[in-house]
């Protein structure tokens, strides 16, 4: 930073700090902030979903018991009490069904958006962009020392950004359960089976995109 | 927790190219959900908003000049100093801020297809679950739905294998970490260059502009500058190898 005068270096220092670490502060906080809001509300609703599946289930087993088997109740009876029960039961069945699926969906969600093991990682990058503002210069420092101060405060402040940018990237991970469900999904695809209707034989599995037309290589 | 300094104890919104307010008011974690139709960016974005910079330096304090000749002499320190920075500006400008935008625009777009291929299998898991769960029930109360829920079980798997076709051509997820790790590189060197750090500490002119221009390339085609942190033009200057 040899060539810059005061006044350019002074007028550097102000726009780094709200344009890059002050924008990056805002960024990290904002990001941290509607991440712990977000984990905690989808953590809330597969709380909620398993507690609705096993209040639904046993509910359900309580109906049975009390309406089916020590009850006068049979399935299809149409008395008022046992048209209720029945009703009821169905909708607690439903919900026992529904309710494990929508949970388990939740915690897919939450295995795609990493937000817990994200939030540590911008948690950290703003505890050392704090750092990095440490050295920011001062006033009061001769043009040397401040040259020196403003140039680690940048590169501080950079190399920061740097690091998350790293650790971010490693974070991202396609989840398990999807990478199951599509497995046994193509699993069952590859098992039906076509009717020969005398066309051209599948050569079985899945189909592979071909976009450019040219045949396989290898003939086989 | 953070203690921030007093300067910057308000907490404002990030700069970011997307202008969409539309999901303000929806929960925390659904605000995150992909769209069908990414909302488009805003097509004047920059990393640094001139009116607003010329605002905070206006508002910078200067020491008190004792006489006339120091106020015009001080006025004219200002006028160089930002006319310089305002330079700069300009250069990055032209060169890199049109590549950053196009390489934070990519990101967006990749990881807003990458989610919508992801929730749309984590949907049509839930939907098997379902199916999985109502056929136990069905062969016990209502054998003759069986094959109709049997079926619906082959056409998820069907929607499921298609869509994983589909996203597995050009899969969305490397270009998305590509894309974004592009556009973050070439933020900070947009920084570096208005800092004058290294590499451009010692440059001046067009040769600093050529680096600049030079070094946002690779950055875009993907390759890191910092291994390659001598241009072309630097190489020029340099004395035959050996010489150490």
């Amino acid at each position: 930073m040899a060539k810059l005068t005061r006044k350019q270096m002074e007028m550097l220092n102000s726009i780094f700090d709200k344009f890059a670490l002050g924008d990056q502060r805002n960024y990290y906080r904002f990001i941290v902030d509607s991440y712990k809001k977000a984990a905690a509300q989808v953590n809330f609703m597969r709380a909620f979903s398993s507690l609705l599946a096993g209040l639904s289930a046993a509910l359900a087993g309580l109906i049975v018991q009390s309406s089916y088997v020590t009850g006068n109740c049979t399935i299809g009876d149409p008395s008022s009490a046992c048209t209720t029960a029945d009703i009821l039961l169905f909708i607690l069945m439903l919900l026992a069904v529904l309710a494990p699926a929508i949970g388990g969906a939740l915690t897919t969600l939450a295995d795609l958006y990493q937000w817990d093991r994200l939030i540590t990682v911008y948690d950290d990058a703003l505890k050392n962009l704090a750092l990095a503002d440490a050295r920011s210069p001062d006033p009061e420092m001769d043009d040397t020392t401040y040259r020196a101060s403003l140039a680690a405060f940048s590169e501080g402040t950079l190399n920061v950004m740097f690091d998350e940018s790293g650790q971010w990237g490693q974070m991202i991970r396609t989840p398990k359960q999807i990478e199951d469900f599509l497995s046994s999904a193509q699993a069952r695809v590859g098992g039906i089976k076509i009717p020969d209707l005398g066309g051209p034989t599948p050569s079985g599995g899945t189909p592979s995109p071909n976009p450019t037309g040219n045949p396989p290589a290898g003939g086989d | 927790m953070v203690q921030p300094s007093k300067k910057t104890l308000k907490v404002g919104l990030p700069n970011s190219q997307s202008s969409n307010r539309s999901r303000d008011k929806w929960p925390a974690w659904a605000k995150q959900l992909p769209y069908f139709r990414l909302p488009p960016p805003k097509a004047d974005f920059t990393l640094i908003d001139r009116e607003e910079m010329r605002r905070l330096l206006s508002g910078m304090d200067s020491p008190e000049p004792d006489s006339r000749q120091a106020t015009v002499q001080q006025n004219q320190t200002d006028g160089a100093a930002l006319q310089a920075i305002e330079a700069d500006l300009e250069v990055l400008e032209r060169e890199l801020i049109p590549l950053f935008r196009e390489r934070d625009r990519e990101a967006k777009v990749q990881q807003n297809r990458y989610r919508l291929y992801q929730i749309s299998f984590i949907a049509l898991s839930a939907v098997a679950t379902i199916l999985g769960s109502l056929l136990a029930v069905a062969l016990n109360r209502n054998p003759p739905l069986v094959p109709v829920i049997a079926f619906g079980e082959t056409l998820v798997a069907l929607l499921a294998t298609f869509l994983a076709q589909i996203s597995g051509r050009e899969s969305p997820f490397p270009l998305w970490l590509a894309n974004r790790r592009a556009a973050e590189s070439l933020r900070r060197e947009y920084f570096r260059f208005l800092m004058h750090l290294p590499p451009y500490e010692a440059l001046d002119g067009y040769k600093r502009r050529i680096l600049l221009a030079e070094r946002a390339a690779l950055i875009n085609r993907g390759t890191a500058p910092d291994d390659k942190l001598t241009s072309t033009l630097n190489e020029a200057n340099q004395p035959a190898a050996g010489g150490d």
